[in-house]
């Protein structure tokens, strides 16, 4: 096999945990703000929901929420959520999306309220809205609060998504394992190591021109 | 009646009674400075006429704005629309980092112009209009233009497009003054507007309120700049322990205080 053959094999599997990764950043960031809310929520049942579902999922194993999502479906209720052709990725991007969703909520909770009361007094006295408060005021404090641990959490799920591998979604390592490693092919699995250094790196600069885009006001 | 007129305004927070009735008004134009102890209650006064905190007990009444009931139950497009008769300038500045000195005026103003706009044209379909058009481009017009003229008139042409931290601490105080003036509010409340200002800045702000006085402003500042007090305010009140110990010209309280605790409370000072 060519060098080329090898990358382009490997680039398939690449496009797949990429997929994996964009379209769990799109779903787990407003999910992430919704469960945000709730657990900030002044009604109590929904706040203490929020959180009991928050520390599960903090506090099992991703690999774990992975077999479930796939398996439990089936086996308890005998419905086959996830068949068909993109099954297993569905399953695995449901399992991604929650347990990011859980994380990101927490910073946003920490963001939120981590905004001053003054700010909130403030757009009070002016006559704001509860909403107005929040675009106009809030929102853009929070973003530059939080910057810098959601950069950390973008950048631990471009390694998660090999995860996903668990239940046979046909990510990067799961291909290296069918078409190379089962033929006794070492080094494409450091080869691999080069693909998400470089997406990573990409990852790292366009965190770093958002916090220069940024830099001009303090909060 | 008075131009604001509070009557038996109570407030605790969970058992502890902090305002234990306080009876207060005030005239048109008229400036009183708000002098006492630590804890006895001046902040809460404040917040309490800015519908921050809301009282548990009492009437505020501004002529011709509104009159509020602590028995009362308003909505919380009530409280906004009597928010808007007062202002109330902070301590700590509260200007909103992630906009220039210009847009913290004018974006609050911009916003309510907008909801009166709304108001005037309810249906979606007559916002499409050009009536509705050109009322908002006009509207807009007049609000960049109203917050230019009131950073002029806190001396900060040349400071419009700074942002907050790249303000001193007097220059961030006169912006919020002007933010809190562009709602053209009945009464301006101002809670220590120098006590987080170096003292070499604390001149320039106190002469905007000054400034402010001599254009007819009623106001009602809470401050612990006693020289201040004597100078600018028409009338001075003490407060010790939630309640109006004495109130009075500022000679009558800086010369001849009659109660024991004014006069304890000056020596002090
Ligand atoms: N949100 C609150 N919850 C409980 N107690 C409060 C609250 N706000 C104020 N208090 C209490 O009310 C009392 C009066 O406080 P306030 O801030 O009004 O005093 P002040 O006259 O403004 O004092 P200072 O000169 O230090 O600013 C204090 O004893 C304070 O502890
Ligand atoms: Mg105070």
């Amino acid at each position: 096999m060519s060098f080329t053959d090898i990358t382009l094999k490997l680039l398939e599997g690449f496009k797949v945990s990429f997929l994996l990764f964009a379209l769990t950043l799109v779903f787990s960031l407003p999910l992430g703000l919704i469960i945000s809310f709730g657990s900030m929520s002044r009604f109590k049942p929904l706040s203490w929901f929020c959180r009991l579902v928050v520390w599960v999922i903090r506090g099992t194993p991703l690999m774990l929420q992975l077999f479930a999502v796939f398996y439990v479906p089936g086996l308890l209720f005998g419905v086959q959520l996830f068949s068909g052709e993109n099954g297993r990725f569905t399953a695995a991007l449901v399992a991604f999306v929650f347990n990011y969703a859980c994380y990101f909520s927490e910073i946003f909770r920490g963001g939120i309220q981590g905004v001053p009361k003054g700010q909130y007094e403030a757009a009070q006295v002016l006559g704001m809205t509860a909403r107005e408060t929040f675009f106009t005021v809030v929102l853009m404090q929070v973003v530059k609060r939080i910057l810098a641990p959601v950069s950390n959490e973008v950048i631990t799920l471009v390694k998660d998504t090999s995860l996903a591998r668990t239940i046979a979604v046909a990510e990067i390592f799961f291909v290296n394992e069918m078409e190379f490693l089962s033929r006794a092919l070492i080094w494409p699995l450091f080869y691999i190591a080069v693909f998400f250094l470089i997406f990573v790196g990409a990852l790292t600069l366009f965190f770093g021109w958002c916090e220069k885009k940024l830099s001009y006001y303090r909060v | 009646m008075a131009y604001l007129n509070i009557k038996n305004l109570k407030k605790s927070f969970g058992s502890t009674q902090v305002l234990h009735g306080i009876d207060f008004s005030m005239e048109k134009g008229e400036v009183v400075a708000v002098i006492g102890a630590s804890g006895g209650g001046k902040t809460t006064f404040l917040r309490c006429i800015n519908f921050l905190e809301m009282a548990n007990e009492g009437t505020i009444e501004i002529e011709d704005g509104f009159k509020f009931d602590a028995k009362g139950t308003y909505t919380p497009k009530d409280i906004r629309s009597m928010r808007l008769k007062m202002g109330l300038v902070f301590q700590s500045f509260n200007l909103f980092p992630q906009y220039t000195a210009w847009q913290n005026v004018y974006i609050p103003l911009q916003l309510r112009s907008k909801e009166r706009l709304k108001a005037q044209y309810p249906l979606f379909k007559a916002r499409l209009s050009k009536a509705y058009r050109e009322a908002e481009k006009s509207a807009l017009a007049e609000n960049k233009k109203r917050a230019e003229d009131l950073l002029a008139d806190v001396g900060l042409s040349d400071k419009m497009g700074n942002y907050p931290c790249q303000l001193s601490g007097g220059q961030q105080q006169r912006v919020a003054i002007a933010r809190a003036l562009a709602q053209n509010p009945a009464v301006l409340c101002f809670d220590e507007p120098t006590s987080a200002l170096d003292p070499e800045l604390t001149g320039e702000v106190l002469r905007v309120i000054s400034e402010l006085k001599e254009q007819g402003r009623t106001m009602l500042v809470v401050t612990h700049e006693m020289e201040f007090a004597r100078k600018v305010a028409d009338r001075v009140l003490f407060f010790a322990d939630g309640v109006i110990e004495e109130e009075g010209t500022p000679e009558e309280i800086f010369c001849h205080p009659k109660s024991p605790k004014t006069a304890a409370f000056l020596k002090l000072d």
